[in-house]
């Protein structure tokens, strides 16, 4: 029979899985809103990140309770890790954001004539957020590891697409601005990539209690 | 004055009482019907033991 304590621990674990699946739709509908140039989606995206911030302090006002009942382990780990996962992800629904404010501005434009890849570097991006929080779910260290190097695949793509922003800003100056915007929200994408790695380190410590941040080797 | 003491002698202190044993020792020692589980530092005792006995009695499963 489940204990009280217990029950915490689930609640805390379920909030988690609601505030991942707000900041995965946030994402998700903030890269439709700049590549479909959907100005009210992306006001949507803009409006409901108040309620992923709300996640946040709700996580935290639950792992502080969960922690007066002296915790020890990996129930300690847990707890720690939720709070450090919470937070992450309310830095993923930022960014979204930011692509969200980029995409409403772009779509009172008309669209620069550059090819960009970002659908692939948003892919890229989301499938590390998911893969890290299945990671979580499924305390699988090994498949949190492996998410671990996919992040230099992302910043790599930041890379080619500013680059190929800067020549086009470079040949054509009326485009300036517009492009702008997409160098920020490139930048976003590359975030919520850095993001998911965080997430996937903290998963490796509850797992493992082994702190992999800041290694060379991950 | 344990602190104190600690400089000069060992000091062993048997106690069921989880929040005292990782607040004042070095190292812990979990036993459990005369047998030694587990010895090692508080700090992995109590974070990440290396035995699920040990796992499951700090974290309440059962004791």
């Amino acid at each position: 029979m489940e204990n009280h304590f217990e029950m915490g621990l689930d609640a805390l674990r379920q909030k988690i899985l609601l505030m991942a699946s707000r900041a995965e739709t946030a994402v998700n509908q903030s890269v439709q809103a700049l590549v479909q140039r959907d100005y009210d989606l992306a006001v949507r995206v803009r409006e409901d990140d108040n309620i992923i911030d709300q996640f946040e302090v709700e996580i935290d006002e639950m792992a502080i309770v969960l922690l007066t009942k002296a915790p020890l382990a990996s129930n300690l780990r847990l707890i720690t890790v939720a709070m450090k996962v919470s937070q992450n992800l309310e830095r993923i629904g930022d960014e979204a954001t930011k692509i969200a404010k980029r995409a409403r501005d772009l779509a009172q434009e008309p669209p620069v004539k550059i090819n960009l890849d970002v659908n692939r570097m948003a892919s890229l991006s989301l499938a590390m957020v998911k893969d890290a929080l299945d990671s979580f779910v499924h305390r699988d260290s090994a498949a949190a590891r492996a998410i671990i190097p996919r992040d230099k695949d992302v910043d790599a793509l930041n890379k080619e697409m500013h680059q190929a922003l800067a020549q086009h800003m470079m040949a054509n100056p009326d485009t300036i601005a517009r492009c702008l915007h997409w160098i920020v929200a490139a930048k976003s994408l590359e975030r919520i990539a850095d993001h998911a790695k965080n997430i996937a380190e903290e998963v490796v410590y509850l797992c493992e209690a082994q702190d992999i941040r800041h290694t060379l080797k991950n | 004055m344990i602190l104190e003491l600690k400089k000069d002698y060992t000091i062993v202190i048997v106690t069921h009482n989880m929040q005292q044993a990782a607040r004042i020792s070095d190292f812990t020692a979990f036993f459990y019907l005369g047998e030694l589980v587990e010895f090692d530092s508080t700090a992995k005792i109590f974070t990440n033991p290396a035995k699920k006995q040990t796992e499951d009695y700090v974290t309440g499963r059962f004791g």
